[in-house]
């Protein structure tokens, strides 16, 4: 298939069954109330506390970094399901069940991707330390350097985001087909990394192919995502009229279109990425 | 041969009113941004439908449905058509920010730089715009293909094949036509309206008690000519114009690729 085609296709093959892309939006939007309500949850646990750490919020700290992540393991292994359907050219969409399954999918995705990350984490730290950490007393120092050296360490911070920022861009392309590459032999998550396979199967299917194809499918979804969001703040503009209730509806409004266009994202650019293994 | 394109747009885009009067609202809408994507899809289909057809064939006019191949189509229309203005924007600032720093040190370098700067900028304006014209009935051509769009050698083959100088002929009697159409339409609307809407306006000088009255009607029907000729601008003549256009700038590429 074409790059458009193949586009086109994966536009089209989240209303192949509409009742799923519903259920994934469900899980979606359940990920996003629990998670937005540990977060309150523990704004009010220091509030109580008068900003103090205490052993209450202490553990719904803990509770607000863990548990969103490990729902979202489920909507995860879902996205795994779809590239595995977009690799095999199956036509419907994935069903939900097996959930054990799923979760434990979710999990290996979440380890590829933070294993591809490691290198810019590592670098955005260091290059943290640069910025804010570090400072010589300039007082004793400038008077032999006419150049202040914290400007010097300021700038190699900088550097060393930017150049973060450029590994994590291009390991994302990578991580793609590293997906991919796992899931289409058997989700052994070795196969993640096997850098010069994944690299061969690029390569096969043609740089300029690959990135384009990746580089369009993200514009089609800022586009979708954009336009979206504007219609439903053109629309909440109207429901906030409604006297009392006006704003909430607005609300839950806007959470559910964007839920659900979010879920069709993430269904469209999934199977457009499995869609490109076999090229 | 010119002109029998002409003619066979313009009977194409009377073919379907329906398909004008959809395009038209799909343009009415544009503001939500998808829809703009629809409109240079659908005008990228018309395009598609006139290279692979004939003039003065009987092709039909495309149908609305698969919008989300609609849409794809689209966006890569915008994108081949946006690739191609970079050059011009490049050479713009370029010359400008060129231009103004030189300023300082040599005033008369800085204006020649900005004349020589514009020329150029109007000339590879042209030529980027004349191979946008055929980069997107050649991508028709060619399976959709993306690159094609972008492949300079042969589309200014395509374009000394029909020849630059006609071609420039024949987008300009395009041009021409489409303000025509409109300053026609402009004309029978607004001369109706403001005939009317000025009557109103001179009655009430005439008749002093009911003057607000009268001129305040007046006003109101100018107003809603106005209103009415943009509603008619938006929904069926900018959607029949565009179809028109696409038709023909769809049908001269064909001309040359039927007897290559």
């Amino acid at each position: 298939m074409s790059v458009t085609e193949i586009v086109k296709n994966s536009l089209n093959f989240p209303f192949t069954d509409t009742k799923k892309l519903l259920s994934l939006s469900g899980l979606v939007l359940i990920v996003g109330i629990v998670s937005s309500a540990l977060v309150w949850g523990t704004i009010w646990s220091f509030s109580i506390t008068h900003g103090k750490l205490s052993y209450l919020n202490g553990a719904m700290f803990v509770f607000e970094s863990i548990i969103p992540l490990l729902l979202s393991f489920f909507v995860i292994g879902y996205i795994y399901r779809v590239f595995e359907g977009g690799i095999n050219e199956n036509g419907v969409l994935p069903d939900f069940n097996q959930w054990k399954k799923m979760f434990i999918d979710g999990a290996k995705l979440f380890i590829l991707h933070l294993a591809y990350a490691i290198i810019p984490i590592i670098l955005t730290i260091i290059g943290t330390f640069l910025i804010f950490d570090i400072s010589f007393s300039s007082t004793t120092i400038i008077n032999h350097v006419s150049v202040n050296p914290n400007d010097i360490l300021n700038t190699l911070g900088g550097i060393f985001y930017i150049v973060a920022a450029l590994i994590y861009i291009i390991s994302l392309f990578f991580q793609i087909m590293a997906i991919n590459h796992m899931i289409s032999n058997e989700g052994d998550l070795s196969y993640g990394f096997k850098l010069r396979d994944i690299l061969d199967k690029i390569k096969s299917i043609g740089y300029g192919k690959f990135i384009g194809a990746i580089i369009f499918a993200t514009l089609i979804s800022f586009i979708i995502l954009f336009a979206f969001a504007f219609i439903t703040s053109i629309i909440d503009v109207f429901l906030t009229f409604i006297p009392f209730i006006g704003p909430t509806i607005a609300l839950i409004f806007t959470t559910i279109v964007i839920t659900i266009v979010e879920s069709y994202i993430y269904l469209f650019f999934a199977r457009t990425c499995g869609l490109l293994y076999n090229e | 041969m010119i002109l029998d394109i002409y003619k066979d747009s313009l009977e194409y885009s009377f073919k379907d009113e329906l398909a004008v009067l959809k395009l038209g609202i799909i343009s009415f809408f544009s503001f939500l941004i998808i829809p703009i994507f629809l409109f240079f899809g659908y005008n990228y289909r018309v395009i598609k439908t006139a290279t692979l057809g004939m003039i003065n064939g009987d092709d039909e006019v495309p149908k609305f449905d698969d919008l989300a191949s609609m849409f794809v189509d689209g966006l890569k229309v915008f994108l081949v058509k946006l690739i191609y203005c970079i050059p011009i924007f490049i050479l713009l600032f370029g010359t400008v920010a060129l231009g103004s720093g030189l300023e300082n040190y040599n005033e008369n370098l800085s204006t020649a730089i900005i004349i020589i700067g514009m020329l150029l900028t109007i000339i590879v304006g042209v030529f980027s715009y004349l191979f946008s014209l055929i980069a997107i009935p050649r991508m028709a051509n060619y399976n959709d293909s993306f690159k094609e769009a972008f492949n300079l050698k042969e589309i200014f083959d395509s374009l000394k094949f029909i020849g630059i100088l006609r071609y420039i002929v024949f987008y300009a009697g395009l041009v021409i036509i489409i303000f025509v159409i409109i300053a026609v339409v402009i004309g029978i609307i607004l001369g109706v309206f403001g005939i009317i809407g000025l009557g109103g306006m001179t009655l009430s000088v005439y008749s002093e008690g009911l003057m607000g009255l009268f001129s305040s009607i007046g006003g109101t029907i100018i107003a809603v000519g106005i209103m009415i000729f943009n509603l008619l601008l938006v929904l069926i003549i900018n959607p029949f114009l565009s179809i028109f256009e696409n038709r023909a700038i769809g049908l001269i590429y064909e001309g040359n690729s039927d007897l290559e």
